[in-house]
């Protein structure tokens, strides 16, 4: 998206005086509205809108071979795109470099050990895995994309349901083996863990915000999307925009962030629980 | 133009010790790697450096500023800084770790980083191009190349805003280690790279991976930053050099 150098200034320095042109405050977040279960053929699937800007995710679970250094860890694959729809201009949209920075941001966020906890996605030492494909398409983009394609992966690797799978121990001298369910009602749910969220706060003028629209995108400076999970830790830190940055005054500003993380994460998690439950005469 | 002559770098020395300690070459957890920087290593690039701590070996060649063709949408009023990172065959890693890589997200990366110290508004319908080759891998090479390639945008004497000095620290089982090699890289549960601006003092790439309470972050930060800022006096003192023995001093 192209603006003017006037326009820049106009938003920089409403910014300053803490006015923003959807009359937000500098810390506020728009409305963040978060479906899951969308798409039938998929093990998961979430959908997040915040403001015009609109993400799908769906999650493909697969029997895999086991990774990790004791091949006791499953994987999880991220693709991302922007779609044709996406309002971007399409030589930007068409450039690797925008997909690939999506899709290696949420992949270090979620292939995190702590945040995924891959071990749980194994099913048999050194064989057997489960395999997560992970599909983030962003169908509109209106400012902080990447927030919320987190928002939509989290809530979609939270709500993936795959079927049931026993192992058999085998008996002495065979191999363990495992049996897959292929009774819908038998499917649960895959991780229980605690997912981190991004959240990026933009520098414009000299002022931080949060949650910038595509205008506010276009005229910022410096952005810092920090990776938060429930308990306000930070887990990743990516700098984009071109400007350099005071470290030392950043302190506050990364504090509000994390919050602001908590508060969403516990908002999800609040959608989270009225779904999770399966419901049908035979259930 | 053939090679000049070798123009050392400056060095940094350690201490070789016999006793073995966690680190190797008894390396304290807050000390830097020798490292050597030299600049004019291709003699047909406009521009070009080296740069080697102890395994880690990258060089960098800038070429332009180049006129722009194509893309008619492109911002005109500034230069275009492109960047493409490539490694050797034998940099060290094994097939399945290059594949793992994201070296597109890092091209990016560096592509940010230097789009903060050069004066782009300067260059007007015109792309720089920034080829980083890693001869070898032994860790920290995102960093090397951001600093590398600082090095060969002065030795093309494209116009700068400051110089810019990049440096990574790792943390391995809760133990902060600065410059960390490979090995390092690999057992660690969390990495931050910063890169610092000599002059203005402020960072212009934050990267962090791994899970850290946030005093912790702020902690490892700090480190990188004091460990960016030895660096950068390194990368004035090897221009500064380059640039006397350019005069005949």
């Amino acid at each position: 998206m192209h603006i003017s150098s006037t326009e820049v200034d106009y938003i920089a320095l409403g910014a300053s005086s803490d006015f923003r042109a959807d009359g937000r405050h500098a810390f506020e977040f728009r409305d963040v509205i978060v479906e899951s279960h969308l798409v039938p053929s998929v093990s998961g699937s979430s959908r997040a809108q915040v403001g015009g800007t609109d993400v799908l995710v769906y999650v493909k679970a697969e029997l895999g071979p086991a990774q990790g250094k004791n091949g006791t860890e499953g994987v999880i694959t991220f693709t991302a795109h922007y779609s044709s729809v996406t309002g971007l201009d399409n030589e930007v949209r068409t450039s690797n470099m925008l997909n690939a920075e999506l899709e290696e941001s949420l992949n270090r966020l979620f292939s995190e050990k702590q945040a995924a906890n891959l071990e749980r996605l194994c099913l048999l030492e050194g064989r057997v895995a489960w395999t997560l494909l992970v599909d983030v398409t962003v169908l509109k983009a209106d400012g902080n994309v990447l927030d919320v394609a987190s928002f939509a992966v989290r809530n979609a690797l939270l709500s993936t349901l795959v079927p049931h799978v026993e192992v058999i121990r085998g008996e002495e001298g065979e191999a363990d083996e495992i049996e897959v369910d292929d009774e819908p009602a038998s499917r649960r749910l895959l991780l229980e863990g605690d997912p981190p969220v991004f959240i990026s706060v933009c520098l414009l003028g000299s002022k931080w915000m949060l949650d910038a629209s595509q205008d506010e995108e276009a005229s910022m400076t410096s952005k810092l999307s920090v990776g938060v999970n429930s308990s306000g830790k930070v887990c990743g830190i990516v700098k984009a925009g071109e400007g350099a940055l005071e470290w030392d005054g950043l302190g506050d500003t990364l504090k509000t962030a994390a919050n602001m993380g908590v508060k969403i994460i516990e908002g999800l998690r609040k959608v989270q629980a009225s779904r999770a439950e399966t419901v049908g005469f035979f259930a | 133009m053939g090679l000049r002559e070798f123009d050392y770098g400056p060095l940094v020395s350690v201490e070789r010790g016999t006793e073995v300690t966690t680190r190797e070459r008894k390396r304290q957890w807050n000390e830097l790697r020798p490292l050597f920087m030299r600049t004019r290593m291709v003699s047909h690039a406009a521009g070009s450096s080296y740069l080697e701590a102890e395994n880690s070996k990258v060089i960098c060649s800038v070429n332009g500023p180049l006129a722009n063709t194509g893309g008619r949408t492109e911002a005109i009023e500034r230069a275009k800084i492109s960047c493409y990172i490539s490694r050797t065959k034998f940099c060290g890693l094994e097939d399945d770790e290059l594949e793992k890589r994201a070296t597109t997200e890092y091209e990016g990366i560096v592509c940010r980083a230097l789009e903060s110290i050069v004066r782009v508004e300067q260059y007007p319908k015109s792309t720089i191009e920034v080829h980083v080759l890693v001869i070898e891998d032994d860790g920290s090479t995102l960093s090397a190349a951001i600093t590398c390639a600082c090095l060969a945008l002065a030795d093309a004497k494209i116009e700068l805003r400051e110089l810019m000095a990049c440096c990574s620290v790792v943390n391995a089982n809760g133990q902060l280690l600065l410059d960390p090699t490979l090995d390092e890289e690999k057992e660690a549960s969390g990495s931050v790279l910063v890169s610092y601006l000599a002059t203005s003092g402020k960072v212009s790439t934050v990267f962090q991976t791994g899970q850290l309470a946030y005093d912790e972050m702020a902690q490892a930060v700090e480190l990188t930053i004091s460990g960016a800022r030895e660096i950068a006096v390194l990368v004035r003192n090897c221009l500064r050099q380059r640039e006397s023995k350019d005069r005949g001093l």
